[in-house]
């Protein structure tokens, strides 16, 4: 057990090494992609404090709440876009030039092959800036956070990195059986929600959101490093592991389909 | 014009086969203008002071819905990778041939488009309870000048940077930058009214505006006479000069690719 574990380790730190000579290689690239994460970061705050020009609170919520939303958000997609960058996304295109069946027959499990193709490491960049945004939200907040409060926090973010995981791959799954990726551009959208806190919307889209547990990825780990820990937060990680594990039996459930349709 | 009419239906064949797919684009595409909406209601009901009411926010992230269907282009990707592979040397004697071809596929999608993003409107507005728009025939006719002055822009912005692809090796960083710009000062993610006043100005100057924002305000009803026309002039101005060095990358784009494959 222990050695497979290590050969994962191995094969990370490979790919992690060819992606970032790939993107020094395509220098220009990496760093109109640095600057236009900047750009968006500036863009979201500036929505953020107009709504915020004239009223304390919105919908119940200060500033620091919405702007600490968004950090964790931006913290948890770079590091999902960190190891798993495009790859999910462009599942279809593996599937459809026949490489699927290429990584099928690999010594290593089907599930990281489709996952970890390329790496996108100047998400790192990404990562940084909402670290600086969280941390000036919780001072500005004058939240002190206890060493409790954060090993919660880093559960909970755990908890929403798998859950992310899942559902993206959940959505890519579809691919086996449609021709393009306009479903995925669907769930984007869809996840663009979950960077603002969800309290902003009404009842019903909340029920939806908890359901396909969105909640979790950002508004549960914010909401515990402001100190509110309620049930959400107990339930997060026995969420992820239950959606971990659905997202992983529907995609061999694909593939029995897959390579029963293909041979 | 007889034979752009036999390309589109060419095309509208074609789509067929993506009419799940294209739904479902649709959806994705009225998705964020909605989140901006319950955003904005989510803000004034807490008493944000903002330049548009609660009903103008409802009007404006529905045409804006519409209008950004209208002008959407897509071509950029496809001709860097003709070009890249070598494909689009049968269009050098004809260049305009491929853009008959080109213009034929994106209205032929947009029928489509329409098709499910109309149904999509008239519900989203009852759901909203969105204020019918008072519009008479003058300012109609101005509009849909403007949105086709937004459409010329867009287009052939889009083809400008596809174009690139005769000197750079992958365009992508060229055509997000270009569509993060215009998300932004197109007034896709929110109002131009709402950015700082010398923010306001330069976004005045910019392209990005015609394509989705000035159409819009002329129909709100947001602009005086003397600022349509202010803006209508730009807006052709930046056709023309989008126009020229269009024509203009495309003439050294051949010469390079000339020399280089023979």
């Amino acid at each position: 057990m222990p050695l497979r574990i290590r050969r994962y380790f191995w094969l990370i730190i490979k790919i992690l090494k060819y992606s970032l000579i790939g993107s020094l290689e395509y220098r220009f690239q990496t760093v109109v992609r640095i600057v236009r994460m900047f750009i968006e970061s500036f863009t979201v705050l500036f929505i953020i404090s107009t709504f915020f020009q004239k009223s304390q609170t919105v919908a119940g919520l200060s500033a620091d709440t919405v702007i600490l939303t968004y950090a964790i958000f931006n913290l948890i997609w770079a590091t999902l876009y960190f190891f798993i960058s495009d790859n999910l996304i462009d599942l279809g295109d593996v599937i459809r030039k026949g490489d699927l069946d290429f990584f099928l027959i690999k010594p290593v499990d089907i599930q990281f092959m489709i996952s970890s193709n390329q790496m996108h490491p100047q998400n790192i960049v990404r990562m940084l800036i909402g670290i600086v945004i969280a941390l000036y939200a919780v001072s500005s907040a004058q939240i002190s956070i206890t060493p409790l409060y954060f090993i919660i926090f880093t559960m909970t973010a755990f908890s929403s990195l798998l859950i992310g995981y899942s559902l993206l791959l959940f959505i890519s799954i579809f691919s086996f059986w449609t021709f393009s990726n306009e479903i995925y551009e669907l769930a984007n959208t869809s996840f663009s929600m979950a960077r603002y806190p969800l309290e902003i919307f009404p009842k019903n889209v909340v029920t939806i959101m908890t359901i396909i547990p969105m909640i979790f990825i950002s508004t549960v780990p914010s909401r515990v490093l402001l100190g509110h820990v309620d049930y959400l937060t107990f339930i997060a990680p026995l969420i992820a592991v239950i959606t971990f594990a659905s997202s992983r039996y529907f995609l061999f459930f694909a593939l029995k389909r897959y390579s029963s349709a293909s041979s | 014009m007889n034979k752009l009419g036999v390309v589109i239906k060419m095309a509208v064949a074609d789509e067929l086969i993506y009419r799940t797919d294209i739904l479902i684009f649709v959806l994705a595409g009225v998705i964020r203008p909605i989140v901006m909406i319950l955003l904005w209601l989510a803000a004034i009901n807490s008493g944000a002071k903002t330049p548009f009411s609660k009903e103008e926010f409802i009007q404006y992230y529905l045409l804006v819905m519409f209008v950004d269907i209208v002008v959407g282009v897509w071509s950029s990707p496809f001709i860097s990778a003709k070009i890249r592979s070598g494909r689009i040397s049968p269009y050098f004697i004809r260049p305009f041939n491929y853009i008959f071809f080109d213009l034929g596929n994106n209205i032929g999608e947009k029928i489509f488009k329409f098709l499910y993003l109309l149904p999509i409107l008239a519900i989203l507005s009852w759901a909203f309870h969105a204020n019918p728009i008072n519009f008479n025939i003058v300012i109609l006719l101005v509009f849909l000048l403007s949105l086709i002055n937004a459409f010329a822009i867009n287009y052939l912005l889009d083809i400008c940077v596809g174009l690139f692809a005769f000197w750079i090796d992958d365009i992508e960083a060229l055509r997000e930058t270009n569509d993060l710009l215009g998300l932004i000062f197109s007034g896709f993610i929110f109002p131009l009214a709402i950015l700082p006043i010398f923010v306001q100005q330069v976004a005045l100057i910019l392209p990005f505006r015609y394509t989705l924002s000035f159409p819009i305000e002329i129909l709100m009803g947001k602009l005086s006479n003397a600022e349509i026309i202010t803006g209508l002039g730009i807006g052709t101005f930046w056709t023309m000069a989008i126009v020229m060095l269009t024509v203009l990358i495309w003439r050294k784009g051949i010469k390079k690719y000339s020399a280089m494959g023979d």
